[in-house]
């Protein structure tokens, strides 16, 4: 039976009219327009659906849309601030961490929600990190090398008290 | 790929769970971190008329207190496990068996109640689980009653749950005096991967003479549900745990495992890795107590 839900996604509240069978990554790529999460396996095996709930990594496509109101998600679009990516986008493009990019939106959500637990990761910690996350490219050494970078650039920000 | 039409309930209390599954019983699939359940609708396995989903419900968190041992809600996730400062301190075993679930993502949805009540032969919680006699509590409108994990996953992927019950929890008693458990599987990359084997072990040692006084030792993948190794086990009690002992029980473990041929691994390629884990997690356990 269809219902109205309200979501909390990127700050904003949206009405969302959906059967309880509907998962979130259809949710969010087909009826509120936000295709920057990719719809990868859609099995949760190669992590490009990768969203965070509440904070944690989750994996939109298999989880229902219903169970997530009350809910803070964060997408990639909800990363730029004001314009300006986000220093771990930015780092993705300056290391040159992005070839096809279908992986890069899941890549960033996971390295932003190991960065926010761990401000200074070792290589060893990145790669557990991003463990979740395929990149069918293989372009794993600078997508660490652009996690570390990023980590670089958020800790200067933070040193010189202007946040993430 | 779209999941079939079914009825959404959250409950908010375990009385209203027990109600729910009282009365819908066949109809319903309880949801919990949904990595297996939502890929078996999606694969039209399950076509429950009602999902009812636990994340309203009190039933997640980690308690120890010692005299009374461990308590774990079905509904913690496997990343709480793995992060749990009092499980890695006082039960290892288990914050390494749930460090090594699926991925990153996997394990922040994922819960304990999940991989025990989904049963897979390869399912990483339960051989530690054993290891540790641990138990699980069975909730319904009729009551609880209480388990040996042993006897709660009586075959692949088959539990001995009715369906008007849920799991409430996994308790685990206090860990043996000195005593050390060791976990860990084999597969064939670092995440994300099915395990070929397993080994979780339980040992405890007398100070007094140096032997091993009690000993668990449950094998995952290489058989229906996680099985132990009684013999071994029983050859393990009694002697000192020296290279050469552990060496002994190691293939002792290997012979009596029951694995298949399946498309990760030969039957006699398990048997051995049997054998290879054994070895370390029993020497990596002794020297934990020494």
């Amino acid at each position: 039976m269809k219902r109205v839900i309200e979501l909390s996604i990127n700050g904003n509240s949206y009405d969302v009219v959906i059967s309880p069978e509907d998962l979130l990554i259809d949710v969010l790529r087909q009826k509120l327009d936000l295709t920057g999460t990719k719809k990868g396996c859609g099995q949760g095996d190669c992590g490009t659906c990768t969203v965070l709930i509440d904070g944690r990594r989750t994996l939109a496509c298999l989880t229902l849309a219903i169970a997530c109101e009350g809910r803070q998600i964060l997408t990639i679009e909800g990363m730029e601030r004001q314009g300006a990516l986000h220093h771990i986008q930015q780092a993705f493009i300056d290391k040159g961490a992005i070839q096809c990019g279908f992986c890069t939106p899941g890549m960033v959500m996971s390295a932003k929600a190991l960065l926010d637990e761990r401000p200074d990761p070792t290589e060893h910690e990145i790669k557990l990190g991003i463990s979740g996350n395929l990149c069918r490219c293989t372009g794993y050494v600078k997508i660490v090398d652009a996690v570390r970078e990023a980590a670089v650039r958020l800790q200067a920000d933070a040193a010189a008290g202007k946040g993430a | 790929m779209s999941l079939p039409p079914f009825e959404y309930l959250a409950p908010t209390t375990t009385a209203d769970l027990a109600g729910l599954l009282a009365t819908h019983r066949d109809k319903c699939r309880v949801l919990a971190g949904g990595t297996d359940l939502v890929n078996w609708m999606a694969e039209k396995i399950y076509r429950p008329d009602y999902v009812i989903d636990l994340r309203k419900l009190p039933l997640s968190g980690i308690r120890y207190e010692p005299g009374r041992g461990l308590t774990i809600g079905a509904a913690t996730t496997i990343e709480a496990i793995e992060r749990s400062p009092e499980i890695r301190r006082f039960y290892l075993a288990l914050a390494q068996a749930a460090g090594q679930i699926g991925s990153p993502q996997i394990r922040a949805m994922a819960t304990i109640g999940g991989n025990c009540c989904n049963a897979s032969p390869c399912a990483d919680m339960p051989p530690p689980l054993v290891t540790l006699e641990a138990r699980v509590v069975l909730t319904s409108t009729r009551g609880s009653r209480e388990l040996a994990i042993e006897e709660f996953i009586t075959g692949n992927r088959q539990t001995a749950i009715q369906p008007d019950e849920f799991l409430e929890c996994v308790r685990v008693p206090d860990p043996w005096p000195h005593s050390a458990c060791r976990y860990s599987p084999f597969g064939l990359r670092a995440a994300q991967e099915i395990d070929i084997a397993s080994v979780a072990v339980n040992v405890a040692v007398d100070p007094a003479t140096g032997a091993v006084s009690k000993a668990r030792i449950a094998m995952g993948a290489v058989a229906p549900f996680a099985m132990r190794a009684p013999q071994a086990e029983a050859q393990l009690v009694g002697k000192k745990p020296t290279s050469d002992v552990i060496d002994e029980i190691a293939i002792q473990c290997g012979r009596e495992c029951r694995p298949i041929d399946d498309l990760r691994a030969s039957a006699s390629y398990r048997r051995h890795i049997v054998g290879v884990l054994a070895r370390r997690m029993l020497r990596d356990a002794v020297a934990a107590i020494a």
